[in-house]
C-alpha cells in the first residue's frame, strides 16, 4: 500500500535497530525485508542495507539508511514501517543520535551468547535520551553457546528492561521475526506531527550517488514536502528546488504526492556539495519557514593524519580522490600540506581511528591509489609564549620556540568485559594514563569500568590492546568531553641526522623514551641497506633518547656481463632504480613507504 | 666503420650445470653436424672482415669431436679474414677438451683458450654439477698451457660456507699453471636455473652477504699479489693478457654474432637469434636470418649501458664518450661528488671510475647514474 500524504499517522512506525558490532543487526534487517515481501527472496543479497562493498566486508554500517516496509498486521491493517539503519561504531555517535531522533522506537539487539556489550549499553543510553520505546531482542538463540535466560536477566539488571519483554530470535534462521514485527506495531508508538504545519524535517543522512547526485535522507516532523518545493536548509542557509521525493523500498521509489509528517524518505535536488548538507540540520519551506529542530552540531574531526601519494600515484590523483571521498563523507576533512620528505600531500581529519582506517582503505580500493599515511594525532590546544592560543593537528605545527602549555582532548572510556579481566583492564588503562572513575556490574559476570583518558591514548591501538588483554572478550566505547593540560613532548625521528616531520609524534613525557625506542626499532627493520651506515635517532629537542643504525651494504655487484647479457642486466638495474624511486627520500636515505606504517604500529608490537 | 668483432656460439654441453643460465643444451650429438653447417651458412652472410677478435663460446665448443671441430674452424677461416694482431678465443671444458682438440684449435688459428675450471675442490665441483673433478681440471690446464700462450681459467666463488682459505687454494692454480688471465665469478642464482628454483624453496646455495663481501675482497688482494690487475669487475689479467673481445663489449663496440641464441649489436639494433638449435637450424637452412628478437637501443639505453659497462672497467667510463651522448659533467657532478667523498668513485678529466672500495657495491652506485626510463 502506498501512502503519500497519509491523513493518519496511526499506521506509521519509525524504528531503528541498535546493537553491538556483529550482533546481527544487518541480518535482522534483511529478514524483516524478506518476511514482509519488501524484497523478493531471489533478489536477496545479504546485508542489503550496507551499500558499500567495504561496509559489507567489515560488517560495519558506516552510513545510515532508511527502508520503508509495508506490513500487514494481525489487526487487518497495513502498517508503514520505516527502518532507519544506524551506524554501529563509537566514531559515529553523533550520526547515531540524529538517526535515533528520527525514530519513536528501537529494537535492541543483544547476542544471546555474548550478552550486553559496551556498544549496546552506549547506544541504549542514547536511545533512552531520545525517549524511544525499546524492544529488547535476544538474537542468535540457535547458537550452542546461547544462554537466553541468563542474558535476559542481564538485560533486566543492567538496562532496566523487563526480562519478560525480551523476544527470543535468530535473525539468521528467521526465528522470532513475526513476533518482532508484531511488537513493532503493538509496543512502539505512532509518530506525532501536524501535516498542515510549516515543514520541519530532520536530515539524518546524506550520500553522494554517482548517477543521482546527492541524496538526502530525512524524517518529516511537521508539514509536508513534495517535488517542486523550494526548500531551505536552516543551518547551512542553502536553498534548493526539490527534484524528487521518495522512499526506499529498498530501491529508490518516487512519491508523486510527496511525504508528510511522520514519514521517512529521501529527496534529491540541485545540491552541489555534500558539505552543505549537514546531518542534524532542519529542512523547511523557503516561503513558509519553521523553527530549526534541536540537537544540531557540526561533527568535528578529532583525529588527524597526513596522506601522501606514493608509488605511481600522483598528487593530482590523490587530490581528486580526497575531493570525491568528501562528497561521500562530510565528516572527512582535508587540506593541502607539505610533508618535507614526503613531498606534497594532505592533512586529513577524521572522527576517530576507525573512520580514518575506512577512509584510507576506500582511497586505496575505490580509487586504486598508493598512499602513505603519517602517524595519527589528535587536535592539541597550545598556549603560546605571546599569550595567544593555537590549535594544532600535527607535531610539525609546534613553533620552534615551544609553548607555555599544551592541552589534549580527553575522553570518557567505558570498558566492558567478564569480571575476571578487571585487573588486566585496570593495568592497561593505567598504562594509558587513565583515571579511574567507577566500576559497575552488569549481571553477575560482567563488569563496566569507566575511565577518563587522553584521546591520544584511545586512538593509539587501545581497542586492539583491550582485545589482547581480555582474550577477545573486552569491548569499549568512548566519548570526548573536553581538553586538559598535560606534560606532553614532541619526539622527533632523525634519519641520518635529518628530522622527519612525518614521523614525529607528540606523547606524554613519561612514555617518550619508550615510544622513541619502539619507533627507531621499527624503522631499522624497514630501511634497506645503503652505501653508508644509516643512523636512526629519536630525540626530544636536542636530546637523543634512542638510537640505532642500519649497516652499510657489503656487496652488490653483478658477477658477469657479456654481449648477450647487456640488455637484461641494464633492465635489471633500471628496475631496481625504479623501485628505489618509489621510496621517499629523507636526506640521502631512501625510506620505503612500509616504514611509515611500521613506525605507526610500533607501539603495539613493542608492548606484546 | 667496419665491425671488428664476432661471437660464435656452440650451444651443446655434456650436461647442464644447475647454476648455468647460458644458452646450452645437453647431448643431441646427432644434431651437431647439421648445426655446424647452419652456423657456417650464417657466418658466410657476414662481411669478411678483417676481424680483430673472434670468440667461440658455449655451451662447450670443445664438446665437438676433433673432425667436426676442424670442419667448423676451417669453415670460419675460409670466409673470415683476421687482422694481423687478432685474438681468437675458444672456451673449453675439462670434461671434453684434450690435447688433440687443443692441437686442432691451434692449427686453425685459435690463439687463446678459456677453461671453465670453477673449482679445484672435488666436493665443490660435484655441488656445482660439473662433469669433471679437480685432477681432470689440472690435467686440462696443463694441456692448454702446453699448446697456448694465452690461457684463461674461470673460477667461481661465493659458495655456501666457502672460506677465504678455500678461495686462495683455487686461486693458486693461476700461479701453479702460469696462467695470465682469470675470470672469477660470484655464484648467482639466475632465474630459470635449477639452483634458483632450489634457492627459492629455501635451500642454502650461496653464502651470506657479509661473507661474499669478504671473499671478494680476498680475491682482489690475492690476485693483485700474483701480478694480476682487475681490468674489469670479474676479470683479472697480467698486463697485456686482457681479453680484447670482451673489452669490445664493455666499451660499446658493435659486434656480429652467429649461432643459436647469439646476440649481435650493430648500429643500435640488438638482435637475438633463436635459442633452440633446432629452430635456429631450420631458419638458417630455409634462408632466413634466425632472428627471434630485435631490440632498438634508445639514446637513454645507450647512456645507461655506457655507465653500466664503463663502470665495470678499471679505467672507468670515458667522459668524452658520455659527452658525445649528451651527458655533460653537470648531469653527474652531484652524485659523483657525494660518492667521491665516501671514497667509492673517483674521476679526472678523462674518466670516472669505481674505486677498490666501491667495487663490491658497484650496482648500487651505477643505478645512481642511470637516467630514468619511460615505461
Amino acid at each position: 500500500m502506498l501512502r503519500g500524504m497519509s491523513d493518519s499517522l496511526d499506521t506509521i512506525r519509525n524504528f531503528c535497530i541498535i546493537a553491538h558490532i556483529d550482533h546481527g543487526k544487518s541480518t535482522l534487517a534483511d529478514r524483516l525485508l524478506q518476511q514482509t515481501g519488501a524484497v523478493a527472496d531471489r533478489n536477496m543479497q545479504d546485508q542489503l542495507l550496507d551499500d558499500m562493498e567495504l561496509e559489507r566486508e567489515r560488517g560495519i554500517t558506516i552510513k545510515a539508511r532508511a527502508v520503508c516496509i509495508d506490513y500487514k498486521h494481525s489487526d487487518g491493517k497495513t502498517y508503514q514501517l520505516n527502518l532507519i539503519d544506524t551506524p554501529g561504531h563509537v566514531d559515529f555517535t553523533y550520526e547515531v543520535t540524529r538517526s535515533l531522533q528520527a525514530c519513536e522506537g528501537a529494537l535492541l539487539l543483544v547476542d544471546a551468547a555474548q550478552g550486553v556489550e559496551a556498544q549496546t549499553m552506549a547506544n541504549f543510553l542514547l536511545a533512552l535520551d531520545q525517549d524511544l520505546e525499546i524492544v529488547p531482542i535476544l538474537n542468535k538463540i540457535d547458537l550452542p553457546a546461547a544462554q537466553p535466560e541468563e542474558v535476559a536477566i542481564e538485560v533486566e539488571e543492567s538496562l532496566g528492561l523487563d526480562a519478560e519483554s525480551c523476544i527470543q530470535a535468530s535473525a539468521k534462521k528467521g526465528i522470532g521475526v513475526p513476533e518482532i514485527l508484531s511488537a513493532i506495531v503493538e509496543r512502539m508508538p505512532a509518530p506525532i506531527g501536524n501535516a498542515n504545519a510549516p515543514l520541519q524535517a530532520l536530515i539524518f543522512d546524506a550520500v553522494y550517488d554517482e548517477y543521482r547526485g546527492i541524496i538526502v535522507y530525512f524524517r518529516v516532523i511537521n508539514g509536508s514536502i513534495k517535488r517542486g518545493d523550494n526548500i531551505r536548509l536552516i543551518r547551512s542557509k542553502k536553498l534548493y528546488e526539490v527534484t524528487e521525493v521518495g522512499r526506499l523500498r529498498p530501491q529508490m521509489t518516487a512519491e508523486k504526492n510527496g511525504l508528510a509528517a511522520g514519514e521517512v524518505g529521501y529527496f534529491t535536488g540541485s545540491i552541489k556539495a555534500l558539505a552543505d548538507v549537514k546531518v542534524g540540520d532542519t529542512i523547511t519551506l523557503d516561503k513558509d519557514r519553521a523553527e530549526p529542530l534541536k540537537g544540531f552540531h557540526d561533527a568535528k574531526p578529532m583525529v588527524h593524519c597526513g596522506l601522501y601519494p606514493s608509488g605511481e600515484t600522483t598528487y593530482d590523483q590523490l587530490r581528486e580522490s580526497v575531493e570525491k571521498l568528501q562528497i561521500n563523507d562530510a565528516s572527512f576533512t582535508w587540506e593541502p600540506e607539505s610533508g618535507g620528505a614526503l613531498g606534497q600531500g594532505f592533512r586529513c581529519g577524521f572522527l576517530g581511528m576507525l573512520h580514518m582506517e575506512i577512509c584510507q582503505e576506500r582511497l586505496e580500493r575505490e580509487f586504486d591509489l598508493d598512499v602513505v599515511q603519517t602517524a595519527p594525532t589528535v587536535t592539541y590546544q597550545l598556549k603560546l609564549k605571546d599569550g595567544s592560543d593555537k590549535e594544532i593537528t600535527t607535531p610539525a605545527e609546534i613553533p620552534e620556540e615551544g609553548y607555555e602549555a599544551i592541552k589534549e582532548p580527553m575522553a570518557t572510556v567505558n570498558f566492558m568485559a567478564p569480571s575476571s579481566y578487571v585487573g588486566a583492564i585496570m593495568t592497561l588503562a593505567t598504562e594509558r594514563r587513565g583515571i579511574f572513575l567507577r566500576q559497575e556490574y552488569m549481571g553477575k559476570e560482567r563488569c563496566v569500568l569507566t575511565y577518563q583518558m587522553p584521546l591520544a591514548e584511545v586512538i593509539y591501538d587501545l581497542f586492539d590492546q583491550l582485545k589482547s588483554h581480555t582474550s577477545g572478550y573486552g569491548t569499549m566505547d568512548y566519548d570526548i568531553y573536553g581538553f586538559e593540560e598535560a606534560d606532553l613532548v614532541k619526539v622527533d625521528v632523525l634519519v641520518h641526522h635529518e628530522p622527519c616531520d612525518a614521523l614525529a609524534i607528540i606523547c606524554h613525557r613519561s612514555t617518550a623514551e619508550y615510544r622513541g625506542r619502539a619507533m627507531i626499532k621499527a624503522l631499522k627493520s624497514e630501511i634497506p641497506k645503503h652505501l653508508f651506515e644509516v643512523a636512526l635517532q629519536a630525540a626530544i629537542g636536542k636530546k637523543v633518547i634512542a638510537r640505532e643504525s642500519v649497516r652499510a651494504v657489503r656487496k652488490d655487484v653483478t658477477a658477469k656481463c657479456y654481449g648477450g647479457d647487456i640488455s637484461r642486466k641494464r633492465k635489471l638495474l633500471e628496475k631496481q632504480k625504479k623501485g628505489k624511486k618509489r621510496m621517499k627520500m629523507i636526506g640521502n636515505v631512501e625510506v620505503p613507504q612500509g616504514a611509515f606504517m611500521a613506525v605507526l604500529k610500533s607501539r603495539s608490537a613493542d608492548r606484546e | 666503420m667496419s665491425i671488428r668483432h664476432c661471437y660464435i656460439h656452440i650451444p651443446y654441453c655434456a650436461s647442464k650445470c644447475p647454476y648455468c643460465d647460458f644458452n646450452s643444451i645437453a647431448g643431441r650429438s646427432d644434431e651437431w653436424t647439421v648445426y655446424v653447417q647452419a652456423l657456417l651458412q650464417e657466418l658466410r652472410r657476414l662481411p669478411t672482415g678483417p676481424y680483430d677478435t673472434l670468440f667461440m663460446g658455449g655451451g662447450t665448443p670443445t664438446i665437438l669431436p676433433p673432425e667436426l671441430l676442424s670442419t667448423l674452424l676451417s669453415g670460419i677461416r675460409s670466409h673470415i679474414d683476421l687482422s694481423d694482431d687478432y685474438e681468437w678465443t675458444c672456451e673449453a671444458n675439462p670434461s671434453s677438451a684434450d690435447a688433440e682438440r687443443f692441437k686442432v684449435l691451434a692449427e686453425h688459428g685459435v690463439n687463446r683458450v678459456s677453461v671453465g675450471v670453477q673449482s679445484t675442490d672435488d666436493a665443490t665441483l660435484s655441488f656445482l654439477g660439473r662433469a669433471h673433478n679437480a685432477a681432470e681440471a689440472h690435467h686440462t690446464l696443463a694441456e692448454a698451457t702446453a699448446q697456448f700462450e694465452r690461457v684463461s681459467a674461470d673460477i667461481m666463488f661465493g659458495l655456501p660456507q666457502q672460506t677465504a682459505e678455500d678461495l686462495k687454494r683455487d686461486l693458486n692454480l693461476y700461479k701453479q699453471h702460469g696462467i695470465t688471465h682469470a675470470s672469477v665469478y660470484h655464484l648467482t642464482m639466475e632465474l630459470g636455473t635449477e639452483f634458483h628454483a632450489r634457492y627459492k624453496h629455501g635451500e642454502q646455495l650461496n653464502c651470506s652477504e657479509q661473507q661474499s663481501g669478504e671473499l671478494f675482497d680476498c680475491l682482489m688482494t690475492e690476485l693483485a699479489t700474483m701480478g694480476f690487475h682487475q681490468y674489469e669487475t670479474s676479470n683479472f689479467a697480467h698486463s697485456g693478457a686482457e681479453c680484447r673481445h670482451n673489452i669490445a663489449y664493455w666499451t660499446g663496440q658493435n659486434y656480429h654474432a652467429v649461432g643459436a641464441g647469439a646476440v649481435s649489436t650493430i648500429h643500435g639494433q640488438r638482435c637475438t637469434r633463436h635459442k633452440h638449435p633446432k629452430q635456429y637450424i631450420n631458419s638458417i637452412t630455409a634462408g632466413q636470418n634466425a632472428i627471434q628478437h630485435t631490440e632498438t637501443i634508445s639514446d637513454i639505453d645507450r647512456i645507461n649501458e655506457t655507465w653500466m659497462l664503463g663502470f665495470r672497467l678499471q679505467r672507468g667510463v670515458c667522459i668524452q664518450h658520455l659527452e658525445q651522448l649528451g651527458i655533460t659533467q653537470d648531469c653527474w657532478q652531484q652524485q659523483a661528488g657525494a660518492l667521491q667523498t665516501d671514497g667509492l668513485i673517483d674521476f679526472n678529466n678523462t674518466h670516472i671510475w669505481i674505486t677498490r672500495a666501491g667495487r663490491a657495491v658497484q650496482d648500487a652506485i651505477t643505478q645512481q647514474f642511470f637516467l630514468d626510463t619511460e615505461d
